[in-house]
């Protein structure tokens, strides 16, 4: 009955898959270009605005991914970023574009990365720092040469989360991207499409994937972390 | 062009709060050598040699090595700028290293200055060490590697804080005794922090008691 079905087409969910994977790298990469050097700044910032910003940052988290999509495709829309988007790409909105998922998802992203990256600083201290600097080692390269290697398990651990939470990103991806199939249709937004038209096959394929791969996730995470922080300090 | 004034040694004045501590500072150390700096715990002995450093500013201070003045109301120099070699209590070892790349965190290895390494690895008792990571060190070990890491950066000024507490009698005597040596030999100011008397007359060359540094209006 599975292989008589005409509506399971393999190269369509091979399509959903290259996307997906393609915003969880680039969402990935930009997520950790931004939040390291944020996570470094709340880790070590006194303000009281520090905990107004951390805050903003994990809104994400605790909003309904729909709520999010609601304001970012009025923000990426013509009257929002979309006016900067006609100059950039000729079209009047970056909502329903690769690019608009991809501002968004990093939102959504940040604060996995941040978060364990600003707790990895936090718990390495300023100790470590001062020796390098007592060792002729101006900030930067200290920064580079030690906290940023000390800090490894935790930016690894966050961005291996925000990779996965990208993948299986939903309701903010179906705000803000629609579902055009090559563009923003990914794999999360196709099971949805193939259970309403009834192709179970390809729903089947894309959910036991998908649980393969969450749970692969999780196990390469538990192992690696427990490799890096094997040491005491 | 004229002659600047000569100076020579260690002077250093500060003042302020640390850590619900108030410190008032002031000493002058004329002549290069080892000096021990004794006192009861808690009493700021470490955060004075964090303030040398540059590790902490007090806002009223002066610190200066010979002619160059590392700080004064105009001037803070950055840690890493200060030559200086700093061990603390614990070793403050990378962790993410080995044993042999904590050494040479401060130095490039040319090729010119391994017989320099090659020594102090041999006077520390580090060559068994060189490849292992630092988390299964003793404490002496680790206080061993610091040591030698601040000696391998070439410091002007060496800031020694209860640098060999870990270590036992043995082994202390022995690196105490390659260290007079070493500093001496290669005119290195050094400040020596220690509760343990004996440890600072067996490798200091003058004694400073906390209470005859405390810059109290007599």
């Amino acid at each position: 009955m599975m292989g008589a079905n005409p509506l399971f087409d393999p190269n369509s969910i091979f399509t959903a898959l290259r996307l997906s994977v393609t915003l969880a790298c680039v969402t990935t990469i930009l997520a950790l270009g931004i939040g390291v050097p944020l996570a470094w700044w709340l880790a070590n910032c006194r303000n009281w605005w520090r905990d107004v910003c951390s805050s903003i940052i994990t809104l994400p988290l605790v909003l309904p991914p729909t709520v999010l999509g609601f304001y970012l495709l009025l923000a990426l829309g013509p009257s929002g970023l979309g006016a900067l988007a006609v100059h950039i790409t000729g079209r009047p909105t970056f909502a329903f574009s690769f690019a608009g998922l991809t501002v968004g998802s990093v939102i959504a992203a940040l604060p996995y990365i941040v978060q364990s990256t600003q707790a990895a600083f936090e718990t390495t201290g300023r100790k470590p720092l001062e020796i390098a600097y007592t060792l002729r080692t101006p900030p930067l390269r200290a920064f580079l040469s030690v906290a940023l290697p000390l800090a490894a398990p935790g930016i690894i651990a966050g961005a291996v989360i925000a990779f996965a939470h990208t993948i299986g990103e939903f309701g903010l991806i179906l705000m803000i991207g629609g579902d055009i199939p090559g563009q923003t249709r990914l794999l999360s937004i196709m099971l949805f499409d193939n259970v309403e038209t009834g192709d179970w096959a390809s729903a089947h394929a894309i959910a036991g994937g998908m649980v393969a791969f969450a749970f692969m996730t999780i196990l390469i995470l538990r192992l690696t972390q427990k490799r890096l922080t094997a040491r005491p300090c | 062009m004229a002659l600047p004034v000569l100076q020579s040694g260690l002077s250093v004045h500060f003042k302020g709060p640390i850590n619900q501590l108030a410190i008032n500072v002031r000493f002058d150390i004329a002549t290069p050598g080892i000096t021990g700096i004794k006192g009861p715990s808690g009493c700021g002995k470490t955060s004075l040699l964090r303030a040398i450093a540059g590790l902490h500013h007090f806002p009223q201070g002066y610190c200066r090595l010979a002619n160059d003045i590392w700080q004064d109301n105009t001037v803070f120099l950055p840690p890493w700028k200060r030559p200086i070699g700093y061990v603390p209590q614990d070793g403050g070892l990378f962790s993410h290293l080995s044993v042999k790349k904590n050494l040479l965190f401060g130095m490039r290895l040319i090729p010119d200055r391994e017989p320099f390494f090659t020594d102090i690895v041999a006077a520390l008792h580090l060559r068994p060490l060189l490849e292992r990571n630092t988390h299964a060190l003793s404490g002496g070990e680790r206080q061993r590697i610091a040591i030698g890491r601040a000696l391998l950066t070439q410091p002007r000024l060496l800031l020694m804080d209860e640098p060999l507490s870990a270590l036992d009698l043995n082994m202390k005597t022995d690196i105490l005794f390659y260290l007079k040596d070493f500093l001496e030999k290669r005119k290195i100011c050094t400040l020596y922090v220690s509760h343990d008397a004996e440890e600072l007359h067996m490798i200091a060359t003058h004694i400073l008691d906390w209470r005859s540094i405390q810059n109290t209006p007599s």
